[in-house]
């Protein structure tokens, strides 16, 4: 209810502040602004972690109630980084609950996401007989078509899927896989698709 | 705090919302991996959705500043989750105490026979009461043997109260068993009773939970159609994963007297018991290639009745998760035997990359 007297809306505190905030008041206002700042990465890393979304939504709100608790036990330095920490352990603690066998499916730790630097294509649509050419043409049609659109025809996720009728989930899920369908084959032939920038 | 990790920060955010709506090009994926490489927080948080490219992410974080937001509103302290709590342990308390008191009650009543069938009208004279009808019983009961469905309530049966509809249940297993049956029965419909009594009393998705809005989303469609026992006995999930969903695991213990009395209402288990049946599913569910090829994940949920021979029939998928899984998850589930059960059964069957 007391309201400081300072210059800065909430916006422009930093983490550390906003924190400070909760912590010396007890009002969870507070937290909720500074969780809500980074809750769609959390959400995220819930994903890649649990690989289900409603899990992982909940775990989102799970992890919010041990914010509230931890953040008055613990002097923390750098708000961000201890959230990234936090959420990590939390879902895979998440995880390992569910899937206690080492040798079932893999675990999240061990798992490389090529996605993540994907390959760079060619500004030309190869010609020929090249590697790319061939694996482009080994697509199903619906990746094949999403991905020359998106990188040949530099059309965003909204225009293909307008151009092709389909849900822009579905054009997502297409130029996703149709890219490691690619880097699978390009792979094959012995071919590295992958030019840093 | 470092200024130019909040700006990419920003800029990040605002990418990634950009992903999620479809105004997203070439130029953006690749400003987007840049700040995906200078940072493991947002190159693990773009992983994951990366690794979902179909759902719509975007309704669901919209839910959760929501529900962040009446979290902020509502709590100032732990006041609330101590509520809950208190709420439980009364419960709890009740409920045992009822227990408890059962045996002395029902030994003083009378030990007629009750028909089961709608001539039970004669039943309801014998105690005395009104026939009134829970309409959420009488729309629960479908079109079974009445002898099997005396807890979702009869024409006739005073199921005005939870409490006369259970004395219903222990004249007639008394009726029908030694004293020493009727000793587990009473365990058995406590664990059963106690979970339905809650969701007569208050919302069909259970109440129990710490969080209501978790189950709801999860989507308990079979606890709105069928009160019985489908939502109480029957979800411990293959992959139990629902924070605080307590009942998963009381229903976790088997009651073998179950099988060998058809007066009582059975709710069928996996040969075996629970965990053998996870266990099987962990070793034998595996996605469809269909699936994997387009980077599908998730569970199926199935609802089914068992036969005499403990085959699982009528299997109804309640959930599905596409590709070929819906399938292969109703082949798992027929390839195992189950105990006999007057209701349906509903189980989740994960299928994880």
């Amino acid at each position: 209810m007391i309201k400081f007297h300072r210059t800065k809306a909430p916006d422009h505190l930093t983490d550390e502040e906003l924190l400070e905030r909760y912590v010396s008041s007890g009002d969870a206002h507070h937290l909720g602004l500074l969780y809500e700042r980074y809750m769609p990465m959390v959400y995220g890393v819930c994903l890649k972690i649990l690989k289900d979304a409603g899990k992982s939504e909940d775990a989102v709100m799970a992890i919010y109630e041990e914010l509230v608790r931890k953040t008055k036990e613990h002097q923390i330095e750098s708000f961000r980084g201890w959230l990234y920490v936090l959420s990590r352990n939390h879902c895979l603690m998440e995880w390992r609950k569910n899937h206690r066998r080492p040798t079932d499916s893999h675990a999240p730790e061990d798992m490389v996401y090529y996605d993540a630097i994907e390959p760079v294509f060619e500004v030309e649509l190869p010609r020929g007989r090249s590697p790319l050419a061939k694996c482009l043409d080994e697509l199903p049609q619906q990746q094949r078509k999403s991905v020359e659109m998106f990188y040949y025809e530099d059309l965003s996720y909204k225009e293909i899927a307008d151009l092709v009728s389909e849900e822009v989930g579905k054009v997502r899920s297409y130029i996703q896989n149709g890219r490691r369908n690619l880097k699978i084959c390009l792979d094959k032939h012995g071919v590295s698709g992958i030019r840093e920038e | 705090m470092n200024p130019s990790v909040q700006n990419d920060d920003a800029r990040f955010m605002e990418l990634l919302k950009r992903w999620q709506g479809g105004d997203f090009t070439r130029a953006d994926e690749q400003e987007l991996q840049k700040l995906m490489r200078a940072d493991d927080f947002r190159r693990e948080a773009m992983e994951g959705f990366m690794s979902m490219p179909e759902p719509d992410h975007a309704a669901r974080l919209e839910t959760l500043r929501s529900r962040l937001k009446a979290h902020k509103d509502r709590e100032k302290g732990r006041v609330v989750p101590l509520f809950q709590w208190l709420a439980i342990a009364a419960s709890l308390t009740l409920l045992i105490g009822v227990a408890i008191f059962f045996p002395k009650i029902q030994s003083e009543r009378n030990a007629e026979p009750v028909a089961q069938t709608a001539p039970g009208l004669d039943s309801a004279i014998a105690y005395e009461e009104a026939p009134s009808h829970n309409p959420e019983f009488t729309e629960a009961a479908p079109s079974k043997s009445t002898t099997q469905r005396k807890q979702a309530g009869e024409p006739g049966n005073p199921a005005s109260s939870t409490v006369g509809a259970e004395q219903n249940l222990e004249q007639k297993a008394k009726s029908d068993t030694d004293a020493a049956d009727l000793a587990e029965a009473e365990e058995t419909y406590k664990r059963d009773d106690k979970p339905l009594r809650s969701s007569q009393t208050e919302t069909p998705a259970g109440n129990l939970d710490k969080d209501k809005d978790a189950l709801k989303k999860a989507q308990a469609p079979s606890s709105q159609s069928d009160i019985v026992t489908t939502p109480s006995n029957s979800y411990p999930n293959a992959a139990p994963s629902r924070p605080g969903d307590a009942r998963a695991k009381k229903s976790q213990a088997p009651a073998k007297e179950q099988s060998q009395n058809q007066n009582r209402v059975l709710a069928g288990q996996p040969l075996g018991g629970w965990s053998a049946f996870q266990e099987y599913l962990r070793q034998n569910a595996r996605l469809t290639d269909n699936a994997r090829n387009n980077n599908i994940s998730g569970s199926v949920r199935l609802q089914f009745e068992v036969n005499e021979a403990g085959k699982p029939v009528n299997i109804k998928v309640l959930r599905r998760l596409g590709y070929g899984c819906d399938e292969e998850a109703e082949r798992l589930l027929e390839n195992w035997k189950w105990t006999e059960s007057a209701v349906p059964l509903s189980v989740d069957i994960p299928f994880i990359r």
